[in-house]
């Protein structure tokens, strides 16, 4: 289960994020709101997007639609069918990434963090989960909007984090 | 063997797609002792519990690196990788896999520097999931590489935006 450990997060990464995705889901559904049931990155069946920020930190932002939600929304955001195991639900989920991404590092920039986009990935399965990473301090946030819940996962870490783990081979590069 | 399911293949950067796959291989060879054999594979999906390590590239070009490790392939891999035996279910192995995925996207980055390429690495994201499927975006170009090692298969994926430009 996801480990909440917003206070090592910087806060105007976590206020930009959230502030982003309750904008976005506004624009699109009419009406969002945080959702406390959501904060486990955790799906029994959906559809991730993943997208990285590169600047003077980096950070990464996970979203995590339920198989349900993400119908509904592709149907909300593209005024038509979008078939779950299609790949145009990869198009709308990356889309809702990159949209999510690009207000929220917008937001960072007016805070005097700027940083670069990277291509979103997305990924459809069943049991999804995210293992915590000890170096990388991170929050998942619910929400919810009239299509169904969702949430956002943020890690962030200072660049050139060190390695807690060491590869077992001598020749392996470190 | 290779799995091209590039929508426009003859766009992918050859020489992102051979940093890429050579940083593969050579980190594999450097846990194992020997190179993992490229081999044939139909799909982005994987039958079962598998675990992903997904990691970008942004500067000189904009791509990302996914790496997906069957169940039994992961506490293998990381065990070899680590040193100690590591829990599939456990927080450790989101560690283990993302550091994984930061050595070969560090491997990669050093070899698309050698031909002027410049790129930073993104934080290395893991999750974990059942008859994951990884899904193309329109506007990216991807590859799918299936590979097998000593314990068992595991698949890269490779996915670009647009051709590096190289820096004078």
């Amino acid at each position: 289960m996801e480990a909440v450990q917003e206070c090592k997060l910087p806060q105007p990464l976590v206020d930009g994020v959230k502030g982003a995705v309750i904008e976005v889901l506004d624009s699109i559904c009419g009406t969002s709101s945080e959702h406390a049931a959501g904060e486990h990155a955790e799906l029994a069946s959906g559809v991730i997007g993943v997208i990285s920020l590169i600047g003077q930190d980096a950070w990464s932002m996970m979203v995590g639609l339920p198989k349900d939600t993400a119908v509904a929304f592709a149907r909300q955001f593209t005024g038509s069918e979008v078939a779950y195991d299609s790949r145009d639900m990869g198009d709308v989920v990356g889309e809702l990434a990159n949209i999510i991404a690009g207000q929220a590092a917008g937001r960072m920039e007016a805070a005097g963090m700027k940083a670069n986009l990277s291509l979103p990935t997305i990924a459809r399965g069943n049991g999804i989960s995210v293992p915590l990473q000890y170096e990388l301090p991170s929050v998942c946030i619910g929400f919810l909007c009239p299509q169904g819940d969702l949430w956002v996962r943020i890690a962030s870490a200072k660049r050139s984090p060190s390695r807690r783990f060491r590869p077992a081979s001598s020749i392996c590069r470190s | 063997m290779e799995t091209v399911e590039c929508r426009n293949k003859s766009e992918m950067p050859c020489a992102l797609m051979d940093c890429i796959t050579e940083a593969v291989t050579s980190t594999f060879a450097s846990i194992y002792g020997r190179e993992p054999l490229e081999k044939d594979g139909s799909s982005g999906a994987s039958d079962g519990d598998s675990v992903l390590g997904i990691i970008s590239l942004v500067g000189g070009l904009q791509c990302s690196i996914v790496l997906g490790l069957p169940r039994e392939t992961a506490k293998a891999v990381t065990a070899k990788f680590a040193g100690f035996e590591i829990d599939y279910d456990g927080p450790d192995m989101g560690d283990v896999v993302g550091e994984l995925a930061n050595v070969v996207a560090g491997d990669a980055a050093g070899r698309l520097e050698s031909h002027g390429i410049k790129a930073d690495l993104s934080l290395p994201t893991v999750a974990r999931g059942s008859d994951v499927e990884m899904i193309q975006q329109d506007k990216t170009m991807s590859r799918l590489v299936h590979y097998e090692c000593t314990d068992g298969g595991f698949w890269v994926r490779i996915s670009a935006e647009a051709r590096p430009t190289a820096r004078n």
